[in-house]
């Protein structure tokens, strides 16, 4: 039987311990708290084809897989660790559209309902199917000289126009459906014409201040209701 | 027999402590979604802790395009680790290792308010 000075002390040994924790943890938990986070589900299984919309708007998703086209290890590490929303984005369905004069690899990672451009650059733009019509899948990121874009267009389109504030223009051909371009001016907007005529989608370079912009920022695509989702 | 008692309690009081430390180092090991609330334009919604982050994403999926940039702080400073990425609906970027601990944040520049989701791992 254990003894009552026993139990006491082992009591004050575990309110002891807890106690140790609840400061360390204080102590670690400097930042102030987040509103509470809405998680999102990140557990769809991997789509096994492409879909219809998919294959009608990309001629590179419609040509057979290639030994070529499985994605090296920092792009599989890239869809694997969430790229996107949990549209099950399968890398063994990917097609690398292209390779820029600089090395990298870039994929087109179809997923459910939603298309991903994957870089071995180590980022990725996804979007749903249906916006890459109207021009929404594009992406813009920092680089020493300036800003690298890249985007996936549909079928048809054959010039990519990259737009700054002050007139300059950077122009480059699609490859697979996908184009790069790097630009040295702060690019506004990227314009391209296909199918359905001409489409012209604002775009910004990454901030710089990390505290926000010092001017009073412009939004962009100004949404006609608060928030949609 | 007391002494076989107390060896037990500073045996539970030790398993303890031990549960508490593996528990303040796994924490260098796991994904965190964060944010996932309205967030007003041009404001970093950041997701409150420091880790050894090497993916960070974030990601609109209501009706429209929202344009979207994310980035990693270098943990209590206001410094950014590498540029920050920006694209509509869903940008991500992993990262290679790195000595300091890490703050992930998101943000979207267009119109007025919108849920966006963060989700980082390390």
């Amino acid at each position: 039987m254990i003894g009552r000075r026993t139990l006491i002390k082992t009591a004050a040994v575990l309110v002891g311990t807890g106690a140790l924790a609840g400061v360390a943890v204080a102590a670690t938990s400097a930042p102030p708290a987040p509103p509470p986070a809405v998680a999102q589900e990140r557990s769809a299984t991997k789509i096994v084809a492409v879909d219809a919309t998919q294959e009608a708007t990309l001629a590179v998703l419609r040509r057979p897989v290639a030994k070529d086209d499985m994605p090296d290890d920092d792009v599989r590490q890239l869809v694997a660790s969430g790229a996107g929303p949990s549209v099950g984005a399968n890398p063994a369905l990917a097609r690398k559209a292209l390779t820029t004069p600089t090395g990298e690899q870039i994929y087109v990672v179809p997923g459910r309902g939603w298309v991903c451009l994957a870089a071995s650059g180590a980022m990725s733009n996804c979007v749903p199917t249906d916006r890459i019509a109207e021009g929404y899948a594009v992406s813009v990121q920092d680089i020493p000289s300036g800003s690298r874009l890249r985007g996936i267009v549909p079928d048809g389109v054959d010039r990519v126009e990259v737009r700054g504030d002050s007139g300059e223009t950077a122009t480059t051909a699609p490859s697979g459906n996908v184009w790069t371009v790097d630009v040295t001016f702060a690019p506004t907007s990227v314009a391209w014409t296909g199918d359905a005529g001409e489409k012209v989608v604002p775009v910004a370079a990454p901030p710089q201040d990390p505290v926000g912009p010092a001017a009073p920022p412009t939004s962009l695509n100004p949404s006609p209701s608060g928030d949609a989702g | 027999m007391e002494s076989i008692a107390h060896r037990a309690a500073l045996a539970a009081a030790c398993a303890c402590l031990g549960l508490f430390a593996w528990g303040a180092t796994s924490a260098s090991a796991f994904t965190n979604s964060y944010c996932g609330v309205l967030v007003s334009a041009f404001t970093w919604c950041g997701d409150g802790s420091n880790h050894s982050y090497n993916f960070n994403s974030a990601t609109y999926t209501g009706g429209g395009d929202v344009y979207l940039c994310e980035r990693l702080l270098i943990a209590d400073s206001k410094e950014p680790r590498e540029g920050a990425v920006c694209g509509y609906n869903s940008v991500s970027q992993t990262f290679g290792a790195y000595p300091y601990l890490t703050e992930a944040e998101i943000q979207h520049q267009t119109g007025a308010n919108h849920t966006i989701y963060g989700y980082a791992t390390a």
